[in-house]
């Protein structure tokens, strides 16, 4: 008898364990969803000037528009859009949309015919080669920017091009303009760089940075990880402390959004005084971040592929580069701790730089064969 | 070796990092594991005490409110599992896995509605480390042992005083009998479920505090996934110090050691494969379970629901 009664609260327990769990998991999967609604207001600017087309813009993020790095940098540079762009309207960014999620995400944009579809990043150009096919037949009117994407090597499984373009930062650039503001401000001749995934990007940022630094000291030594990821801020703390022990490293750049600001920790324990940060892809200046002393900042041309899409040449796979003469890329502010002299070599050098005559790809090749 | 030398301090440094926030969630698990609850949702309290900690430190400007209200969400989120383990007599280890789903879920829709478009809301303050004269100074061990945060140091002093508990006090044996076999320790008049729900209690509260110590001393920001697996790791760490006080706290500093071992090696031997040193702590787990996951230790009434009606 106590044994059927056993067997019988077990399958009665059963049942509210499986709604239990349920219950438990929709919730779960609610509330993130909820969660990635965030605050951000829905709109920026009001469309409708009246008498002129007005248009729908939609961000695809893996992250949060306030990861403090990439995704923030983009949504900044979307707002910078809007805000020459009065007759478009942005639709709530979709956050922390997985890879698993990528597709539905934009597909549900897609159903509401937003006119630009803005994917943060090169994952969502292998998430997002059906949707595009579907919607070049489907819905003419959208259109897809998918950012840090080689269209020619990274979209090859495309059915169509038509209605995408991409956007490709000068990566040289930009880690010149880093490995100058280093070289300038090294005093121990060791300078470091954490990124957070091993990307032919991420290579030619470091290699263009410790070849920049070395234009300016020879003598210069590089440290890097390329694979911290971008989350274990932890990992930013223990690396940078490691290397500043054992390397005697004092200046820091980061292309790893949370680990960058590990890294900040560990300068900041070492004394903000003597120990750098050069933050990026937006511009952090300022009294709360006390070890960084500029930012190379990138903006992500959303405003170039809003006047494409009215003037109708968008599109057909073609990819904006984001440089320093179009304003793609450049430097922020400088803190208190670069003297006006440093500053001025540094914007000196930011010409020669945008001029092409500072470094060569034969230096930056030079570095990279160096790499593992 | 030279090389050894010089990146030991750093490595021990790392090592006591590292080690508390797995030591508090770990000392945490004790308590349920002694009550025969194994809670596997510990990375999920953690999550939920590692943004209410950061949230509530940087609304109010005080690092000690964050910690004490991270703790207290941590209790809240363990009632659930409390709730289906110890009321409905659920499976522990379903309960444990809904719990890993949706703890961090409510953190990162808190933290959205927290931080939204308000950016200065991402970075939080920060909790100062306290050096003790002349023995801070020591060398190689003095930084890593000697110069820590509060918290840190009451990680530490926890231990003894956990180790007491269940060895001398009335309420410990409790624990400890309620694990072993719950019926008879109702014989004896013990009220099983009540200690139950205390150890959940003290389980959540610990293990957020764990959680809290990654955002209030580590760094001053909250992203979606920052325990990174600690939850888990403080699972193992319970079965390989054998279900003791002591027996976590050197597990805990094993872990920390072999985790700050990976990032030296990551940092010195940079054209290596990356993934191949960050396996190490993981390897050192699975190899502490194999040797000390015997299915024979551990309190017998581990993981199984208890009954009261049933002879």
């Amino acid at each position: 008898m106590s044994e059927s009664k056993h067997s019988l609260s077990h399958v009665m327990v059963d049942r509210r364990q499986a709604i239990g769990i349920g219950l438990g998991s929709v919730a779960a999967v609610t509330l993130a969803g909820c969660g990635s609604s965030s605050s951000s207001s829905s709109s920026s600017s009001d469309s409708s000037d009246s008498g002129s087309t007005s248009y729908k813009v939609a961000m695809i993020m893996s992250g949060t528009i306030t990861d403090g790095g990439w995704d923030q940098g983009h949504y900044e540079s979307l707002q910078r859009a809007l805000s020459n762009h009065s007759n478009w309207t942005m639709l709530e960014p979709k956050e922390n949309t997985a890879d698993a999620d990528a597709a539905t995400a934009a597909q549900s944009y897609v159903d509401q015919d937003v006119d630009l579809i803005i994917g943060n990043g090169n994952q969502f150009a292998s998430d997002w080669a059906e949707v595009v096919a579907d919607a070049a037949d489907s819905h003419p009117k959208v259109h897809f920017l998918i950012t840090n994407t080689d269209p020619t090597t990274e979209m090859s499984d495309y059915e169509t091009l038509d209605p995408v373009e991409t956007v490709l930062p000068d990566f040289k650039q930009t880690g010149a303009l880093a490995g100058v503001v280093a070289g300038l401000m090294t005093k121990t001749k060791s300078i470091g760089f954490i990124g957070g995934m091993k990307l032919p990007s991420t290579i030619t940022k470091y290699s263009a940075y410790l070849a920049a630094a070395r234009k300016i000291d020879s003598s210069i030594q590089g440290q890097y990880n390329f694979e911290a990821g971008f989350t274990d801020a932890s990992l930013g703390t223990n690396l940078t402390q490691q290397w500043i022990s054992s390397n005697n490293v004092d200046v820091m750049w980061g292309d790893a959004s949370a680990v960058d600001n590990g890294a900040r920790q560990a300068l900041q324990a070492a004394g903000a005084d003597t120990h750098f940060d050069i933050a990026q892809p937006i511009d952090i200046v300022g009294d709360d971040q006390p070890t960084v002393v500029t930012s190379t900042v990138t903006d992500w041309m959303i405003s170039q592929a809003m006047d494409e899409i009215e003037s109708g040449s968008f599109g057909g796979g073609k990819s904006i580069t984001a440089s320093m003469s179009n304003g793609g890329i450049s430097l922020g502010k400088f803190s208190d701790k670069v003297s006006s002299d440093v500053q001025s070599k540094i914007k000196d050098y930011a010409q020669q730089i945008q001029d092409d005559a500072f470094l060569t790809d034969d230096e930056v090749a030079a570095v990279q064969n160096t790499l593992g | 070796m030279d090389g050894f030398i010089t990146a030991l301090p750093t490595i021990l440094k790392a090592m006591t990092m590292g080690a508390v926030p797995i030591l508090l969630a770990s000392l945490g698990e004790v308590f349920s594991e002694r009550a025969g609850l194994v809670n596997i949702g510990l990375e999920g309290i953690m999550a939920i005490g590692a943004f209410v900690g950061f949230a509530v430190a940087k609304m109010t400007g005080n690092l000690w409110v964050g910690l004490m209200v991270g703790m207290l969400a941590g209790v809240v989120i363990n009632m659930l599992y409390a709730f289906c383990t110890i009321t409905l007599c659920a499976d522990q280890v379903v309960t444990g896995m809904a719990i890993n789903i949706l703890a961090p879920a409510i953190a990162l829709f808190g933290y959205n509605l927290f931080v939204g478009s308000n950016s200065a809301n991402a970075t939080g303050d920060q909790m100062a480390s306290i050096a003790i004269p002349g023995l801070s100074q020591i060398p190689f061990v003095g930084d890593a042992f000697f110069d820590q945060t509060l918290l840190a140091y009451l990680a530490f002093i926890l231990v003894p005083l956990v180790r007491y508990f269940f060895k001398h006090f009335r309420a410990g044996l409790s624990f400890r009998s309620v694990g072993e076999n719950p019926h008879a320790a109702e014989t004896l008049g013990i009220d099983v479920v009540r200690v139950k729900y205390i150890a959940c209690v003290v389980c959540g509260a610990l293990t957020a505090a764990g959680g809290a110590f990654l955002t209030l001393c580590y760094t001053p920001i909250y992203t979606d996934g920052i325990v990174m697996g600690r939850g888990f790791i403080a699972l193992a760490t319970v079965i390989f110090g054998r279900w003791s006080a002591l027996g976590v706290l050197g597990a805990s500093l094993l872990f920390g050691f072999f985790d700050g071992v990976n990032v030296a090696l990551q940092a010195q031997f940079q054209s290596a494969p990356v993934m191949f040193f960050k396996m190490i702590p993981y390897i050192f787990t699975i190899v502490a379970l194999i040797f000390f996951g015997s299915k024979h230790a551990g309190p017998k009434a581990n993981g199984q629901p208890y009954y009261r009606e049933m002879r």
